[in-house]
């Protein structure tokens, strides 16, 4: 899968977890975890069980780091990475 | 006042020798009793009892207010009582427990879709429910404000007290940790007990009404639980005045279905009127904390 579409399909997954329809791309350094982010924690919620059901991923508890969650760009590398690993082991 | 070590040391003692050696029936009594004698010494009893005397005394006579004082002090010892002793005495088997609707706990177990005991903060002796419930051979976890570091000091490790604590830390993605973790117990069908907080602001069907108080309870708990979409169990634990706590479960709740936080809301209510003497926010109510 290219960056792009994983890019594009984290994008949707926000906007859905936020009930946000709007068409302009969202910036890819927005912040999605903290005091001035995007998300609350239920929304947050939603933008992983959907990440992993989007992707047919399992996000581990101890996944759930700044490193990865911090921005939309350090999520989908998240996600590039993990597709990658399960291509590789399949 | 923070109280001194001697205050605490002195405390412990007492606590376990009132644990051991005296049946908890009489430390209730024991509890009364102080508490009538402090009352009519006026001995704290005017700043303990200020915040609910407030609220009350347009609605209640001066004989009724001094009655539920009372019975709410007493409680409130009760309950600081029980608490201390936990850890230190097996208070499950000695303390006189009755469950009232564990039919509804039992078919909401049996939808297989998780279950979520729901209770009021700061509302009645909720705390001793996840125990109880463990003790009856539940899988059960509960959720709270407290670190876990101090929670383990109050209610002893994981593996000493056969049920689970998830912290749900005000740190963004501890929260998220918690709220997945939370998730995945659901998914395995365990029981999960939660507190709901109140505020003085919110959604109009979450408003809840105490004499002539309105707040609201927590939208983000019902949000939550919607997304999770369990089967909801509301369920308040009291005492009797003999000092047995009684555990309160209804039909569950379809999270999915309207009206349901109405539901919640109007049962809550119906509680807190009912059995005032076991709210314990009255303070942060009168004040309009952000929560409580």
């Amino acid at each position: 899968m290219q960056i792009s579409d994983i890019r594009w399909r984290v994008e949707q997954i926000i906007r859905r977890a936020k009930n946000h329809h709007g068409s302009r791309p969202l910036p890819e350094t927005l912040l999605l975890f903290g005091p001035a982010a995007a998300l609350d924690s239920v929304e947050s919620l939603k933008l992983v069980l959907a990440v992993e059901k989007e992707f047919d991923i399992c996000i581990a508890e101890e996944e759930i780091v700044p490193e990865y969650f911090a921005t939309i760009e350090s999520l989908v590398r998240f996600i590039e990475n993990r597709l990658k690993t399960n291509q590789m082991r399949s | 006042m923070k109280p001194s070590p001697l205050d605490l040391c002195l405390a412990l003692a007492k606590t376990r020798l009132t644990s051991k050696y005296i049946k908890l029936n009489w430390i209730l009594h024991l509890c009364g009793w102080s508490t009538r004698t402090a009352m009519a010494l006026n001995f704290r009893s005017t700043r303990t009892l200020r915040s609910m005397h407030e609220i009350l005394r347009p609605h209640l006579s001066a004989r009724e207010l001094a009655a539920l004082s009372q019975r709410q002090w007493s409680f409130r010892k009760y309950l600081r009582h029980l608490q201390r002793a936990w850890p230190r005495t097996n208070l499950t088997a000695r303390l006189g427990f009755e469950i009232e609707g564990q039919g509804y706990l039992d078919s909401a177990v049996a939808l297989g879709k998780g279950t979520l005991l729901l209770s009021g903060h700061n509302y009645g002796f909720s705390r001793f429910v996840a125990p109880y419930l463990a003790s009856r051979g539940y899988s059960v976890t509960r959720t709270g404000a407290y670190h876990e570091t101090k929670f383990n000091a109050l209610w002893g490790t994981g593996a000493t007290r056969g049920w689970r604590y998830i912290y749900l830390d005000d740190e963004p993605l501890g929260r998220l940790r918690a709220l997945k973790q939370i998730k995945e117990l659901l998914k395995r069908n365990e029981v999960v007990h939660m507190m709901v907080l109140c505020r003085p602001y919110g959604e109009p069907d979450l408003q809840v009404k105490l004499y002539d108080r309105i707040f609201f309870l927590d939208s983000a708990t019902f949000r939550l639980i919607e997304e999770l979409a369990p089967a909801v169990v509301p369920c308040f634990a009291l005492s009797d005045p003999r000092g047995t706590l009684k555990i309160k479960l209804h039909p569950h709740l379809n999270s999915a279905a309207p009206g349901w936080k109405e539901e919640f809301a109007l049962l809550f209510t119906q509680y807190m009127k009912n059995f005032p003497e076991f709210i314990r926010f009255w303070k942060p109510m009168l004040n309009q904390d952000k929560e409580w």
